[in-house]
């Protein structure tokens, strides 16, 4: 027997915390970390007697996701409660969302660019159209879309360390986090995909503000199931599903994957294990032996016993609410990266660097919207703003001057009020004084001179001071312009126009 | 010794007794009665702090009294001074709770329930715990881990479950008044089994934050007491939406019960006897007489009676069992052995750890339960079970507010018998689950309902009979009307409150 070819087939579901103030069901704050057991109260440590409530702004960030990823939003909704034993699990269950998630239907497109470029538009591997079809290639290959099926609200549970054969410690700081799980159709054919969904989602979500989504602190990961689509002597096998949890990296998803596929095609070539709906093996990664490990068994059916949550009543979700996510999603990412190209004419660099977090990419659009030269306003932000920002470990939202700053900066130098030379100065100067750029400008008295006589005069008194240079010229040495221009700009206290002091300087020495 | 809250209250203003002397009096019959051949065993432990905080508050009356502002301080604090007792799953801050079960054995609450704030911001004393069927789950307060309840009229009996022990504390006059919960009637039938009132009001009139939940979207905080206004007043001071339960409720009307009035016209009251409930084979010879006397009280008073109809009556016990194991399955998860309580732990996993402390800490009968809960939610076996019981329940909740538009009040006994012997029925669960065929339609529509003592049975020793007036949701107002209209005809019918 021969195996013809085969074919990856990945879902994912990605678990991310909310940017709530509080913990989902309880008053708690909502932060990462600090001493174990300082943050916890009767409803997240399950206390007799202790009953959740749901917390402000909780549904309306989920609804935030659920547009930023193009779903529908739930009108009418509720909670569920999902049953099993584990010491970080303080009630024996979480609450979760069960028959009625908040938000279904929707997708995220995958810029292809960024997959290798065998795994681009083309490539045999990325049109399997037995599961996707063509419908998953946008734009001429451009995107390649992966389907949301739905995104619910759940509560994280407390976190385990366990020391080796002695004890274990529970740590309750995170018990009731807020989360939303996005769990998609299996339409990612690769690893590099999967990765990729990820960091697309991360971006996303980031951007929207729904989430830090810092993978080392936790607030995101991701489970990946996996299986082969195997075609063997023309027919077409599936091999077992595998879950493989808690993926808190790019690379580990990446690296995950790609190993489990080589296992199960292994394994399907050893003994042919027959895929079962229903049924999943769940594993994990071992990032120091590079392999997955199995948790639970295949043959282990996990019956989470889900009951509607008694305590909370089922709700409506307005559709004052509904419209108000909506504008807090605005312009995502990729939309925003494809218009700033087009309108302003900047470099995909450019555009990248500057919508790195929704905040700089307001504050680039603000500062451009009354400059005469956009290109320098980017500049200028990408080049020295930044720069400044980056030593500091600030980020755009500490900044203390505003858009309009910048965009004096540029008008002068574009009028040349003020050489390149000199913005740099007032650039330092109004980070420094918080100045508007025209006053610091008018107290340092570093207006250009651009009248044509005062220019004249200060030009007459260097060739006049310099006879030398100007017998030099005469005797063909040209680069004595240059020279005389520096005494000129000296003269002037660096504030004459120097294109016309140049041209003045030519034009005189020419006559003489 | 005074055994209203009425009386009580104008004792205390006037001086002619402290809050610590009721409290010290209330102990000293608590430990005569535990130092007894066969005690009640109404109590499980009476509060540390029970005679410190009845102190302070004779303190502020002294201090009220001293400036000739003691029914100033009454009007905030209506219920300054006055001793209750407290069932057993209710948190009482700084004090032990347990369930009735020696899974929570060391247990202290770090909080207050919100009815216990509540009261305790009225003024009233929370004297200690009652006895109770463990987790709630039982209708005889037999199946408590700490013995069983007594029935102070006749300690061969039961005091009826779950809140066993809070009947039988006010019936032997240990406390003023008592709180219990119940899921399914463990309000009402103790009170009728022990001859007292006892209300379960609307779902979420009472908060349940802080109540150890058994069947949460059943569970309800309930009031027993001597007469229907030693009920009234502590309803007005815990009752109304709070922000630590979802699922809690205003009381419309609550001013009208600091001052009680017996309900009056008569003329206009429609009152519905379900057919469903006179058709029942195991309904005794001697509650079915004083259901007659009863009838014909409101008919003498001029009220219309009418047999109805209601077939999905039928379903309620099936539906109360699917619905209240399904939660209490799940409610019980959290008792793990880890965080709180006993831990049984032979070092070989977590798994055995849960195992091995849920099967010594739980009794058998909240075992059965949480077996029965778990299949019927188990998606292998008959997920759509539990779907089933739900759909029945809307069911019920629809036609029984069908019912109200036409009719005031729904009549019927309490319970098909008066108490039974202590033992008689504790290894026939089934028998048992009977006991709440009357009781349950109330907490699967979520409406109120009152006991009433109505009489006594012949056959067994003169054991107390209660009758059942349930109305529409939010009309415990007019309820406790009618129940001290019935009082005000029929003084000595419950336990008589003084020796």
């Amino acid at each position: 027997m021969a195996i013809d070819k085969y074919e990856i087939v990945i879902g994912c579901e990605i678990h991310t915390q909310l940017l709530t103030k509080t913990k989902a069901f309880c008053a708690c704050e909502n932060r990462y970390g600090g001493m174990p057991n300082t943050r916890v109260c009767p409803v997240c440590l399950g206390l007799p007697g202790a009953m959740p409530r749901i917390s402000k702004g909780y549904v309306e960030l989920g609804a935030v996701a659920g547009h930023a990823l193009n779903c529908n939003i739930a009108r009418f909704t509720k909670f569920d409660r999902k049953h099993y034993f584990y010491p970080d699990l303080t009630k024996g269950y979480q609450i979760t969302q069960y028959d009625i998630p908040l938000c279904t239907d929707g997708h995220v497109d995958l810029p292809m660019h960024k997959l290798p470029k065998e795994q681009q538009f083309g490539g045999e591997k990325c049109r399997p159209k037995n599961f996707v079809g063509d419908d998953c290639i946008i734009e001429n290959g451009k995107y390649r879309r992966v389907r949301v099926e739905r995104i619910h609200l759940e509560e994280d549970v407390g976190k385990s360390l366990h020391l080796q054969g002695t004890h274990s410690y529970i740590d309750y700081n995170r018990s009731g986090t807020p989360l939303i799980e996005i769990v998609t159709k299996p339409d990612m054919t690769s690893p590099e995909e999967a990765a990729l969904f990820m960091e697309t989602v991360q971006e996303i979500l980031r951007y929207v503000k729904v989430t830090n989504g810092n993978l080392e602190e936790g607030n995101m990961r991701c489970d990946a199931n996996i299986n082969l689509n195997v075609w063997e002597d023309g027919k077409l096998y599936h091999t077992p599903i595998s879950e493989i949890k808690n993926l808190n990296s790019f690379q580990k998803i990446k690296d995950a994957c790609s190993y489990e596929a080589q296992r199960q095609l292994k394994e399907f070539q050893e003994d042919r294990q027959p895929f079962n709906p229903g049924f999943k093996v769940t594993m994990g990664w071992d990032d120091d032996k590079k392999c997955t490990v199995v948790q639970r068994t295949k043959n282990s059916f996990v019956d989470y016993r889900f009951v509607v949550e008694p305590d909370i009543k089922p709700f409506s979700v307005s559709e004052e609410l509904i419209s108000r996510a909506l504008e807090k999603v605005g312009e995502l990412p990729e939309a925003k990266r494809t218009r700033l190209k087009k309108e302003y004419g900047l470099s995909d660099f450019d555009v990248e660097t500057l919508t790195q977090t929704r905040d700089l990419a307001v504050w680039f659009e603000e500062a451009a919207k009354n400059a005469k030269d956009v290109k320098k306003v980017a500049n200028w932000i990408l080049a020295e703003l930044l720069a400044v920002l980056n030593e500091k470990k600030e980020t755009i939202n500490d900044v203390t001057i505003t858009p309009a700053h910048i965009t004096e900066l540029v008008n002068a130098i574009a009028d040349k009020k003020i050489s390149n030379a000199q913005g740099k100065t007032v650039f330092a100067k109004m980070l420094e004084t918080n100045k508007m750029p025209s006053v610091i400008i008018k107290e340092e008295g570093m207006e250009t001179v651009s009248d044509a006589g005062a220019i004249e005069s200060i030009v007459d008194k260097v060739i006049a001071d310099n006879p030398k240079a100007v017998s030099d010229y005469k005797g063909g040495k040209t680069n004595v312009v240059g020279w005389l221009m520096g005494q000129v700009m000296k003269a002037s206290g660096g504030k004459v126009n120097p294109k016309a002091a140049t041209e003045l300087v030519a034009k005189k020495l020419a006559s003489m | 010794m005074y055994y209203t809250i009425k009386e009580t209250v104008e004792a205390l203003k006037k001086g002619e007794v402290t809050s610590a002397q009721l409290v010290k009096n209330s102990v000293e019959t608590f430990e005569a009665d535990k130092a007894g051949e066969r005690p009640l065993n109404a109590f499980l432990e009476m509060y540390e702090d029970a005679l410190s905080k009845a102190e302070a508050a004779d303190k502020e009356i002294e201090e009220a009294r001293a400036s000739g502002t003691v029914d100033a301080l009454y009007e905030k604090k209506p219920l300054l001074g006055v001793p209750f007792a407290n069932k057993d799953n209710i948190s009482c801050r700084g004090n032990r709770l347990t369930c009735g079960s020696k899974l929570l054995d060391g247990y202290v609450a770090p909080y207050s329930a919100t009815v216990i704030s509540r009261l305790e911001n009225a003024g009233a004393v929370p004297l200690g715990r009652c006895n109770q069927d463990e987790f709630a789950m039982g209708s005889s307060t037999e199946y408590s881990s700490y013995g069983a309840t007594r029935n102070p009229i006749n300690r061969d009996y039961v005091s009826g479950g779950s809140s066993g022990g809070s009947a039988a504390a006010v019936a032997a006059n240990q406390a003023l008044f008592s709180l219990g919960t119940e899921t399914g009637g463990s309000v009402r039938l103790p009170a009728s089994y022990c001859g007292l009132y006892g209300l379960k009001p609307t779902y979420g009139v009472l908060s349940r934050w802080g109540v150890v939940a058994y069947g949460s979207s059943l569970d309800q905080v309930g009031i027993m007491g001597h007469t229907p206004e030693d009920i009234a007043l502590p309803l007005s001071a815990m009752c109304g939406a709070d922000m630590y339960d979802d699922t809690s409720a205003d009381l419309p009307g609550s001013d009208s019960l600091r001052t009680l009035k017996p309900y009056g016209d008569f003329s206009s009251l429609k009152i519905a006897i379900p057919k469903q409930f006179l058709e029942t084979k195991g309904l005794d010879p001697d509650v079915g007489a004083v259901f007659d006397s009863t009838k014909k009280w409101f008919e003498e008073k001029g009220a219309v009676i009418e047999v109805v109809d209601l077939p999905v009556l039928e379903a309620s016990i099936a539906s109360y069992y699917v619905i209240a194991l399904s939660e209490a399955a799940s409610n019980l998860s959290r008792f793990d052995g880890i965080r709180y309580g006993r831990r049984v732990d032979n070092g070989n996993g977590y798994d055995e750890l849960y195992k091995d402390t849920r099967s010594e800490g739980f009794g058998p009968e909240v075992k059965r339960r949480i077996i029965i809960g778990n299949y019927v939610l188990s998606e292998q076996f008959s997920g759509s079970t539990y779907k089933k019981g739900m759909s029945v329940r809307a069911r019920i909740q629809k036609e029984v507010a069908a019912l109200y538009e036409k009719y005031d009040l729904i009549l019927c006994p309490t319970c098909p018998t008066p108490a039974f012997k202590l033992g008689q029925k504790v290894d026939d669960p089934l028998e048992m689950y009977l006991s709440d065929m009357y009781t349950v339609f109330v907490n699967l529509a979520r409406i109120p309902s009152i006991n009433v003592p109505a009489g006594r049975a012949a056959g067994t020793d003169g054991m107390p009979v209660g009758m059942q007036f349930a109305g529409p949701m939010f009309s415990e107002a007019k309820l406790l009307q009618l129940a001290l209209a019935w009082e005000n005809d029929h003084k000595g019918c419950g336990v008589p409150v003084k020796e």
